[in-house]
């Protein structure tokens, strides 16, 4: 169930992931993270823009980026991951329902206001008329439309997929979830010190980050995922076990870069404390959330971090040749996901 | 007649985001749709709706549509003609 990444794309807090890898990543202050956004006239027609809402103008620009690296003859379907989907204009839609007694309501904010209006506009834009699909599963949606990925690149390797994993942060989707104190307290320090607070809560994110695959490995490939599995309400100790079956699976004694979604809140972060124990003596490990806060989809940041290390071999000391990566959510979903150098 | 012209303008530019168009640069009698100011027809139900919302207007005969909405000048005498 292999398959290549062999293009990305990203519109993220970082300007780019060799940045986020460098030693100076951008660094934001207070608790939320916003994504650096390109001029979006490199990418959409001036008159298209107008009408299109912002976290299609995010996808599409990552999606166009990922194919622009990648490269390829044609693009074969369009997989979108989305926790929140179109936020914004779900918002705009209920307030004018409320404003105007469900009267005379916008139909650009209806239209927007679904989910699979990412994946829709993004294959619109690129004149995909093939496979096109969206998955909103919390989070662990960008890994439901990566293994949808990995089952149709089984079927017909020689075929390029668009996948992607999107999620914007608003002023309302950040009050709503300030009320279950998901979000520690805007203070002076930068984004870069996340894990040494030791206190409860995160900071909030957002990003767009799109990954051209295939069956076929090509030039421009950055790397082989191996594998890709989830696990829903299960413990850490379930995600250790299913880590080990998964590297065992693929003859690895050991992975030489672990890459954890720990997001800064120490009530969350005793779960990957817990699974990097097991796998502490096998190699060295990295977190990313600091640099693209906490989002249903974070893990598609990581997954571009990933890659773009093995493919740069901008290496922590050493050269990685595999990596894994595990990220959960407690009490709901986890994520296993194997990548290896090619 | 000529107020209700320039704030019908600015609501065509607001509501449908013409961030390329200034209110002033909208010919009276220019054609909105189309090769005039480029609008199709999700840009005639957000009209209809700005109609609605603002004038209490409700166009309610689909086939008088493109000659209602033909230029800010049909939609200035449609109002007109309609408000109650």
């Amino acid at each position: 169930m292999s398959f290549y990444i062999n293009g990305i794309g990203a519109v993220s807090p970082q300007k780019s992931f060799a940045e986020a890898l460098s030693s100076k990543p951008a660094v934001h202050y207070g608790n939320q993270l916003h994504c650096q956004e390109p001029d979006y006239t490199a990418f959409i027609d001036a008159r298209q823009l107008r009408r299109l809402s912002r976290i299609v103008k995010l996808s599409i620009a990552a999606s166009s980026q990922a194919v622009q690296d990648a490269a390829p003859a044609i693009i074969d379907g369009v997989i979108v991951g989305t926790g929140w989907g179109c936020i914004e204009d779900t918002v705009t839609f209920l307030e004018k329902m409320v404003e105007n007694q469900e009267e005379a309501l916008s139909p650009t904010a209806f239209i927007h206001s679904t989910h699979n209006t990412i994946a829709a506009q993004v294959a619109f834009q690129l004149k995909c008329k093939g496979y096109n699909t969206t998955y909103s599963h919390r989070s662990i949606s960008f890994e439901s439309a990566l293994l949808d990925a990995a089952l149709l690149l089984a079927e017909t390797p020689a075929q390029t997929l668009l996948v992607g994993g999107v999620d914007e942060l608003t002023n309302t989707s950040f009050s709503i979830l300030s009320r279950f104190d998901l979000f520690k307290q805007p203070q002076e320090l930068g984004s870069d010190s996340l894990f040494s607070l030791g206190t409860a809560g995160t900071v909030a994110g957002e990003g767009s980050v799109f990954f051209a695959v295939s069956g076929v490995r090509t030039e421009h490939s950055y790397c082989q995922v191996a594998a890709v599995q989830t696990l829903s309400f299960g413990s850490t100790d379930d995600a250790v076990e299913a880590a080990r079956k998964m590297l065992q699976r693929h003859g690895l004694p050991a992975v030489d870069l672990l890459l954890l979604g720990n997001n800064g809140d120490s009530k969350e972060d005793k779960h990957y404390d817990s699974f990097e124990t097991n796998f502490t003596q096998q190699g060295q490990t990295l977190k990313f959330k600091h640099l693209c806060g906490e989002y249903p989809t974070a893990s598609a940041f990581g997954l571009g971090l990933g890659a773009t290390l093995l493919k740069q071999n901008l290496s922590l000391g050493s050269v990685p040749q595999s990596v894994l990566f595990y990220n959960c959510s407690p009490q709901s979903h986890q994520a296993l996901v194997l990548l290896r150098a090619c | 007649m000529d107020a209700l012209k320039a704030e019908l303008k600015s609501l065509l530019v607001e509501h449908l985001n013409l961030t390329t168009v200034k209110p002033e640069e909208i010919g009276d009698d220019q054609p909105i749709f189309g090769d005039g100011l480029g609008l199709d027809s999700i840009d005639a139900l957000e009209v209809i709706v700005l109609l609605q919302q603002h004038y209490g207007i409700r166009l309610t005969k689909a086939e008088n549509g493109p000659k209602v909405l033909y230029s800010v000048n049909t939609i200035a005498d449609y109002i007109t003609e309609h408000r109650k």
